[in-house]
């Protein structure tokens, strides 16, 4: 995660998905609170109603029973039962059918059931109220009757209020509308709570309820949670797929972006490494954005400057070996002259002395002397060649009859091997090739020189677009970056005798044609020199 | 039981007189006699039909009806062979009924009201002399009568006399129907459809209440209480012919519009009633329930007032203790109770 593509990968990441995932999270949390917002009013409608509706029933069954148990016909069968009780059985069954009711009993002041009328089976939970039947002013029997809090009563009053409904006594379920009403935990008064039945999930809100004598139940409403859970689901599955879409994107286009971004910023870092490796002649070519362009132009014009300092560096050094040349001259030139000043002050000693010897003083003076004069006139002889070096006389010349010439004048150190030249070398150039033929030997001899016995020095040519390209290489020792940029500065040499000059020649030759020549490392030591020749020199 | 038992109690009889009473009628062993007379027979009551001193036949009343007619079973001698009916005598013995141990009557307590009245309080007095009871055990919803054995009664009074008070009629019935009762009186239309359609109460009797009427607020009669529409529907709905018509004596106002006194309880349903059968005539009557002076005693009416109705209560028993209520006298029973009735103006 160093890298700054993996960096601008997973930012761009992260920019897709986080902004997607915190919608969808307050977008589901905003679904789920509408929809519990909803279910609850929705609750507090119908259990609302559905208190009002069972407290309404409660007293209706009450104001029923109260009026039942004035009844004289009632009265009547029970207190008189010339029947047996079977006509106040039908009487009940008759009076329950017409109120409405589920059941109906008589029982007397001890609790004694006389007579009952029941519809089905007696329910689990009952909605009863009772009423006294007078007799002079005093209890003598009581009325019981009410209805049966059983699904089917549940399943009327779903339909009149719209919502599933279950009750439960002593947690347990009694009656519902619902199958499977297993609840837990068991939904407190005015608390929403959610639970799963079967695999329908449900939202909740219950009340309690008296039913006299002891009896309470609870009664819980239930709304379907399903849609909205769809629509959470369907909203993170979307999310899902959108953040997966928004995933893939935002890693291309920060692959892309990486590439935009980083390629520039390495092609600079490498540009960089070579300025600080003095490499400072190959230019920046790098096409960005505005603000890397702007980088690229001002690392480019860096590296004009330091290679204008570094010619005109060139330039004071090469003004500077001249001096010292001009010094060294001098110097070169008065050494001799002592020797054949003391020769001549020796000879003119011996001659006003008479000494016997003065043959000898005088033979010895005049080898003396003639060796210095012939040192000083070879000393002369190379600066007046390097003072007045001939215009190149330029003409079609194959580079291969150059090679093949080279051969021959170097066939001992080809035939030890020290000395490669390419066979299948080709290529004609508009040059003065005596001249060229020069600069090959100067750069022969300075590779032969470098290497030791197992050393090579190698000849290779071959055609570029604009011209030929000859490459000499050493298995040397090899320079150093400053040694080679001083190494066309005359007088320079890193041998113990030389004049400094050869290096220089070849320059200027390669100068005089139009081309230009580079020292490099080779590949794996030594010094690779590479003359690039223009197909046709400008005169 | 012991009511029971009374029944098959041999009757001890007394008083033998002739009646004007004509036999009309000879069904095997039925005798219906037409009864002429102003005191009529009683149920159980010996008859001897006589000719020339030559008694025919003996045999007792089996039923009456509205005192006119008398059902008498033969039990010895045989009238079938008799021609000339027109000329048998009849003779009469009253039976004399043992008093029962206890007698438990049934009368409405004063918070019950009828359509007439309602009763700022009730008095029970039965007219008898001074000292024949005492008080006995006495609660909220009833009053004990014990009998003084030491002084004679000319009729059978019961050793124990138990009233019992009822806010309600129909725990009366009821009362009456579990037995715990021997007779009910209820004021007028009070009865129940219930018990006047069973069999087994249906043949219940009445007792005058005379202390007080229904009577029009006219100077002269307003028509004819047992012919007027608008008064026999009264009768007939609200008080199930529980009153009984006072003949008119003087001359009819002619068509009139009643208006019930709004001192009556149920005016609004008597007014209601009434006003179907209201004619077009600005004459109004106004209707009432006229406390009549228990002082008085001569049944005089107070002026500008015209009795249309008097209150017969139903008083219903067990068909084997009538006999011993007639001995009784029913009226005296009903008469006992005496409502202080509850003031109303306009």
């Amino acid at each position: 995660m160093k890298s700054l593509r993996s960096r601008l990968i997973l930012g761009s990441a992260l920019i897709a998905l986080v902004p997607l995932a915190l919608a969808i999270f307050l977008l589901s949390y905003r679904v789920e609170s509408t929809m519990k917002t909803e279910a609850s009013e929705r609750l507090d409608v119908a259990l609302g109603g559905l208190q009002s509706e069972l407290q309404a029933q409660m007293e209706e069954i009450a104001q029923k029973l109260r009026i039942l148990s004035r009844d004289v016909a009632l009265k009547r069968l029970y207190l008189v039962r010339d029947g047996g009780g079977q006509e106040l059985d039908r009487f009940l069954e008759e009076k329950r059918f017409l109120l409405g009711l589920d059941f109906l009993a008589v029982t007397d002041t001890a609790g004694v059931e006389v007579a009952t009328a029941e519809l089905g089976p007696q329910a689990t939970v009952t909605m009863a109220g009772e009423a006294p039947i007078l007799y002079q002013g005093e209890r003598a029997g009581i009325l019981r009757g009410g209805l049966a809090l059983d699904s089917m009563f549940l399943q009327r009053l779903k339909q009149t209020r719209g919502v599933d409904i279950v009750l439960r006594q002593n947690e347990h379920p009694v009656a519902s509308t619902v199958a499977g009403t297993e609840l837990s935990p068991s939904p407190g008064a005015g608390l929403m709570t959610r639970f799963t039945i079967g695999d329908q999930s449900y939202l909740s809100r219950s009340f309690p309820l008296d039913l006299g004598r002891g009896t309470r139940v609870r009664v819980i409403g239930l709304v379907p949670a399903a849609a909205g859970d769809r629509t959470v689901r369907a909203l993170q599955l979307t999310a899902a797929i959108l953040g997966v879409l928004g995933l893939i994107l935002a890693v291309l286009l920060g692959w892309m972006w990486s590439l935009q971004v980083s390629r520039p910023v390495e092609t600079l870092a490498v540009f960089a490494d070579r300025l600080s490796r003095g490499e400072w002649d190959e230019p920046l070519t790098l096409k960005s954005v505005g603000e890397l362009q702007t980088l690229v132009h001002s690392l480019e014009r860096m590296r004009g400057d330091l290679r204008r300092y570094r010619d005109q560096l060139v330039i004071g050094e090469r003004h500077a070996a001249w001096s010292q040349m001009a010094r060294q001259v001098a110097h070169e030139v008065k050494n001799p002259l002592t020797p054949i000043a003391i020769s001549i002050a020796d000879l003119k000693r011996s001659f006003e002395q008479q000494r016997p010897d003065f043959p000898v003083v005088l033979d010895q003076a005049v080898r003396t002397v003639g060796e210095e004069v012939h040192a000083l006139k070879r000393l002369l002889d190379e600066f007046s060649e390097l003072g007045r070096f001939p215009a190149p006389v330029f003409a079609p010349c194959d580079v291969g009859d150059l090679f093949r010439d080279l051969a021959t004048l170097y066939s001992s150190e080809v035939s030890e091997g020290r000395l490669m030249l390419d066979a299948a070398a080709s290529g004609a150039v508009v040059a003065d090739p005596a001249q060229l033929r020069q600069a090959l030997v100067n750069l022969i001899k300075n590779g032969l020189e470098a290497i030791d016995g197992d050393g090579r020095v190698t000849l290779a040519a071959r055609r570029v677009d604009d011209g030929l390209e000859i490459i000499v290489a050493d298995t040397g020792p090899g320079l150093s970056a400053e040694q080679r940029a001083h190494l066309f500065v005359p007088g320079f040499t890193t041998k113990a005798s030389g004049s400094g000059l050869g290096l220089t020649i070849v320059e200027r030759i390669v100068h005089d044609h139009g081309g230009t020549i580079v020292a490099e490392a080779a590949p794996e030591h030594g010094t690779l020199f590479r003359i690039h020749l223009p197909r046709k020199t400008r005169s | 039981m012991l009511a029971g038992i009374g029944l098959f109690v041999a009757p001890a009889f007394a008083d033998l007189r002739r009646a004007t009473a004509e036999v009309i009628l000879v069904c095997e062993r039925n005798v219906y006699v037409a009864l002429r007379d102003s005191l009529p027979p009683l149920r159980n009551d010996r008859v001897i039909f006589r000719r020339r001193k030559e008694t025919l036949a003996t045999g007792l009343v089996n039923s009456t009806l509205n005192g006119e007619l008398a059902v008498v079973l033969v039990i010895s001698g045989s009238m079938a062979k008799v021609r000339k009916l027109a000329k048998v005598e009849v003779w009469f013995e009253r039976s004399q009924m043992p008093p029962r141990p206890v007698l438990r009557v049934g009368y409405p307590a004063t918070s019950r009201a009828n359509l007439l009245f309602a009763c700022d309080n009730l008095d029970l007095a039965f007219a008898l002399p001074s000292g024949a009871y005492r008080a006995g055990p006495t609660t909220v919803r009833s009053s004990t009568w014990i009998r003084d054995p030491a002084l004679p009664l000319s009729r059978p009074w019961p050793d124990t006399l138990i009233a019992r008070f009822f806010e309600d009629a129909t725990d009366e019935e009821i009362a009456l129907e579990r037995g715990e009762l021997d007779v009910a009186i209820f004021w007028p239309g009070e009865l129940s459809r219930h018990m006047r359609e069973q069999s087994r109460w249906q043949t219940h009797s009445f007792g005058m209440y005379e202390w007080g009427f229904l009577g029009a607020e006219a100077d002269s009669s307003p028509g004819d209480p047992a012919t007027d529409p608008a008064l026999t529907a009264l009768n007939r709905e609200l008080f199930a012919d529980d009153l009984r018509y006072v003949i008119q004596t003087k001359a009819p106002l002619g068509p009139v519009r009643y208006e019930v006194d709004l001192a009556c309880p149920g005016w609004r349903q008597m007014q209601r009633l009434l006003d179907r059968y209201a004619s077009t005539t600005t004459r109004r009557v106004r209707l009432a329930f006229v406390e009549r002076d228990s002082t008085s005693g001569n049944g005089a009416e107070p002026d500008g007032i015209v009795p249309l109705f008097i209150l017969r209560c139903p008083m219903v028993c067990r068909e084997e203790l009538e006999p011993y209520l007639d001995a009784l006298d029913r009226s005296t029973l009903v008469n006992a109770l005496k409502c202080q009735v509850r003031k109303r103006t306009r």
